[in-house]
């Protein structure tokens, strides 16, 4: 439609401006029409030009307001663009029909017939609009309202009677009741001013309510007196229904704690949520209207225009996964998700943003990963082969030892490879064992618990064999039911041969011990043939030769008793001569005997109180007896452990001894007394006689040793009893100095229960 | 003092010869009736051999047995001597020079009477003679089965 140009207009009186989209004047016109019979034609006129005025001051009002809008919500836009659209066409359609009837009043010279058919357009027109339009006179009784105003009331408005509104109850938008007389349009009647600006509800009979908002505007004549108003009322539930929808939205981005962001098609930031600012740490107004690159890194800026693009396509992106860059500069890791904003045409008028902050996300899926790393290594660089199968015996996983001690790598999850990765497998006793018969098999058939330390043969395919140790867990789900099983197996090849080896060994070594054992009983029973024989031989020989000893003095005895008379003194002498050599040959043979004897047998030891067995001796012996000799015995003699005889033979051999060397003239005394100490008794056997230099006291308790041979001896005696000692786990020493007597001691041990003494 | 009749199983001549002078200067009037070996000693006493003549070889009131004897040795005859009920009650004695233990042990376990050594001087062996005479001579003769 052409529009007019806008002309300055003549101001009437009154202050009212006249739409200027005529060529001629509407004053005038409406003077014009003024001076036709009906007067109502002016004014009706002027009312429907009062309307549309209106109605293009609506429409201003509306493309104001919505360019001031709430330009982040598209769809609110789209409604009150909607909304303006069907105002403007409508308007553009009433201006249309204005302007034909305008012009076609001017064609026709049937005033009244123009203005009558102007008026029934006029009225056309505006019970045409699907707006609640009505009028009212100066005071506000109703002089006309559209079919819309009963749609819009629930109620069909009386002409006249109705005063202010056509409505059945108001309320303000607080919700507390509006008396009609104080509505908007009474208002604006009684103030004689446009109202705009306000919200309210309406009350329909059947209860139903609406918000609109109402537009009235007083209608003057000529010289400015309010003779009317005129009102449109406008439902503005769906705004307001938008506008909580709007509210809700907006307060769930706010309260959000994703960063919702959304920018226009040239990347600009348009909204930021506290999400965002949290995020990011900008505040809204540091960031609305700055590009959105401000939040990405210099080496991911590429980006920015890769997403546009799709989102120019329609395109949706879900969790990218990117870094971005905050206010203090730090890196985060986010994931965005970017739709595009559509207005309500459809068409892409921006993007909205949701980033979520991963940065933890990340972290824990570094942790898990370096975690399943060290897991991984573990498994596959362990000593131990592992390896697992699910429950029809597919190989899942398995370690690289694994396929070493099975000499090949199986294809994971080949199924021609069930329950083992081995070529073949045996028993065992060296039976041939299938695949499916394993243990491994059995396992995961349920046949068997699992599987420990069991032993089991693998052959590789280059024909080598190794045992191996398998042990077997199978692998269950939340209901306990079995999905696969695991084996973790190693070589015992070398502990088996380990194990041979030692079992040979051992049984060498049971063999050698055998033939060792026999061995050396052969030889001891060799040795003590041979020992027997000795004693045998040693035995006979001795006894044997007594008995011409006994001849040699036997017949001594009796030549120096028979034929005394008969011999000289030497004769006599060189007899006893005989009898004394060959009781010295007796006597050594005697001690020989006796030493032998000593040292071939077992001397049982006992408790024995050495004190009767002394006092035996000297019984028992004259040569021990006063007035030869003085024994001192000193009291106590406590018990030893030792053997009777072999005590006795100690004792005497001792006593003979101390009594025999001592300067001749001198009567021989001897001292004896015991000494305790800790575990065993010394006796002391002190005598008077001519004592020992130091450097023979060793030696006089060797076999045949006579130091003086003035004195007669065998020379074995203190040899008899240092053996004798020895057998009886005693000893026998002497402190002795030239010239000064000597003190033998005798040493044996003291029995475990003797009180102390 | 009745005179005895003891039968001494010895190899040694000498040593009969010394037992019996050793009763002689003893004063005792006891017949020493010598064999020279242990089989000589049971022939004795089961009056066989050349011994059948009892009134030259007349049952004895004491048995000496030396042990080292070609044949028999003491210990032999003196065990079959204790197997035989006649000769439980007759006295058999060891007369030897052997102190070796094992013998000692066997001529107890055997039941003999005494087990004595042979003494090389001869006025122990006078000695000896005596303490015979006075444990085992002094009684009237022991009752013996024919």
């Amino acid at each position: 439609m052409k529009q007019h140009p806008r002309k300055k207009r003549h101001t009437p009186a009154g202050g009212e401006k006249a739409p200027n989209s005529f060529a001629a004047t509407p004053t005038s016109k409406a003077n014009q029409f003024h001076r036709r019979p009906t007067g109502n034609g002016k004014e009706e006129i002027l009312r429907a030009y009062q309307a549309v005025k209106s109605l293009n001051a609506l429409e201003q009002r509306e493309e104001a307001s919505s360019r001031q809008g709430h330009t982040d919500l598209a769809q609110r836009m789209a409604g009150l663009q909607k909304g303006n659209r069907k105002i403007r066409d409508w308007r553009r359609a009433a201006v249309n029909v204005i302007e034909d009837d305008v012009r076609s009043r001017q064609a026709t010279e049937s005033v009244n017939a123009d203005l009558r058919e102007s008026e029934r357009r006029f009225r056309q027109m505006i019970d045409a609009l699907p707006a609640a339009v009505y009028t009212t006179d100066a005071q506000g009784r109703l002089t006309h309202f559209n079919p819309a105003c009963i749609e819009f009331s629930g109620r069909t408005p009386e002409l006249g009677t109705d005063q202010w509104c056509v409505s059945w109850k108001l309320y303000h938008a607080d919700g507390t009741p509006m008396p009609h007389d104080e509505c908007p349009m009474a208002i604006a009647l009684k103030e004689g001013r446009i109202v705009r600006g306000v919200e309210a509800i309406v009350e329909r009979p059947d209860g139903t309510r609406l918000w609109f908002a109402p537009y009235p505007t007083p209608l003057r004549d000529a010289e400015g007196k309010t003779i009317g108003g005129v009102n449109m009322l406008l439902d503005i539930t769906e705004r307001k229904r938008a506008e909580i929808v709007t509210a809700s939205l907006a307060a769930i981005v706010e309260s959000s704690d994703d960063a919702i962001i959304s920018k226009d098609l040239n990347g600009v930031i348009t909204s930021w949520n506290k999400g965002a600012e949290r995020l990011f740490g900008y505040m809204a107004r540091e960031v609305t209207g700055k590009p959105i690159t401000l939040l990405i890194p210099p080496d991911r800026q590429q980006e920015e225009p890769k997403i546009l693009e799709r989102i120019g396509r329609g395109e949706r992106v879900e969790h990218f996964e990117t870094v971005r860059v905050c206010k203090n500069g730090s890196l985060i890791d986010i994931s965005l998700t970017i739709s595009p904003l559509r207005d309500s045409a459809g068409r892409i008028i921006g993007a909205s943003k949701i980033a979520r902050d991963i940065t933890e996300r990340k972290r824990a899926e570094k942790a898990l990963r370096a975690s399943e790393e060290r897991f991984r290594t573990l498994f596959d660089l362990g000593p131990v082969a592992v390896y697992s199968i699910d429950t029809s015996g597919v190989i899942q996983n398995f370690n690289r030892r694994a396929a070493e001690l099975w000499g090949r790598a199986p294809a994971s999850g080949d199924t021609d490879e069930r329950f083992c990765g081995s070529y073949k497998l045996f028993r065992p006793d060296g039976s041939f064992m299938p695949h499916d018969q394993c243990p491994m098999a059995e396992v995961v058939s349920g046949k068997i618990p699992g599987a420990r330390d069991a032993e089991v043969l693998i052959e590789r395919p280059d024909g080598s064999r190794v045992t191996v140790v398998v042990n077997i867990c199978p692998l269950k789900n939340e209901q306990g039911e079995i999905t696969g099983a695991i084996n973790c197996f190693y070589d015992i090849t070398e502990r088996k041969q380990a194990e041979r080896q030692l079992a040979l060994a051992r049984a060498q070594l049971a063999d050698r011990a055998t033939q060792l054992e026999a061995l050396v009983a052969e030889r001891t029973a060799t040795l003590q043939d041979t020992v027997s024989e000795l004693e045998h031989f040693s035995y006979t020989i001795t006894h044997d030769m007594r008995a011409p000893l006994r001849a040699m003095q036997g017949f001594a005895g009796i030549l120096l008793n028979d034929a005394a008379d008969r011999l000289t003194p030497e004769s006599a002498g060189y007899l006893r001569r005989i009898m004394i050599a060959a009781h010295r040959m007796d006597a050594l043979i005697q001690d020989s005997l006796q030493y032998a004897k000593i040292v071939r047998e077992q001397i049982p030891l006992a408790p024995v109180e050495p004190g009767p067995v002394l006092r035996a001796i000297l019984d028992s012996y004259p040569s021990l007896q006063p007035p030869q000799v003085e024994i001192h015995l000193v009291e106590p003699l406590p018990p030893v452990i030792a053997n009777e005889a072999g005590l006795g033979q100690c004792f005497s051999n001792v006593l003979v001894n101390a009594i025999k060397f001592v300067k001749p003239g001198i009567v021989p005394r001897v001292r004896i007394w015991a000494e305790t100490r800790a575990s065993f008794v010394r006796f002391w056997f002190e005598d008077n006689g001519i004592g020992i230099p130091t450097e023979y006291q060793e030696r006089i308790f060797g076999m045949f040793q006579q130091l003086d041979k003035s004195y007669e001896g065998t020379g074995i005696g203190l040899a008899l009893v240092r053996k004798t000692a020895q057998r009886m786990e005693g000893k026998v020493g002497v402190e002795s100095e030239s010239g000064r007597g000597s003190r033998f001691w005798l040493e044996f041990k003291k029995p475990l229960d003797t009180p102390l003494h | 003092m009745r005179p005895c009749t003891i039968l001494y199983a010895e190899d040694e001549p000498d040593d009969i010869l010394f037992l019996e002078r050793a009763f002689k200067s003893a004063g005792l009037p006891h017949t020493l009736n010598a064999v020279s070996d242990g089989e000589e000693a049971l022939q004795y006493l089961a009056g066989e051999g050349p011994f059948t003549d009892r009134a030259r070889y007349p049952l004895p009131d004491l048995i000496l047995l030396d042990i080292n004897m070609p044949k028999q040795s003491g210990l032999d005859v003196l065990a079959r001597l204790r197997s035989q009920p006649n000769f439980k009650s007759l006295p058999v004695l060891i007369f030897t020079s052997s102190s070796r233990s094992e013998d000692m042990e066997r001529a107890r376990q055997l039941g003999a009477g005494d087990y004595l050594l042979k003494p090389s001087d001869p006025l122990k062996l006078r000695e000896l003679a005596k303490s015979l005479h006075d444990r085992w001579l002094s009684q009237p003769a022991a009752a013996i089965n024919p």
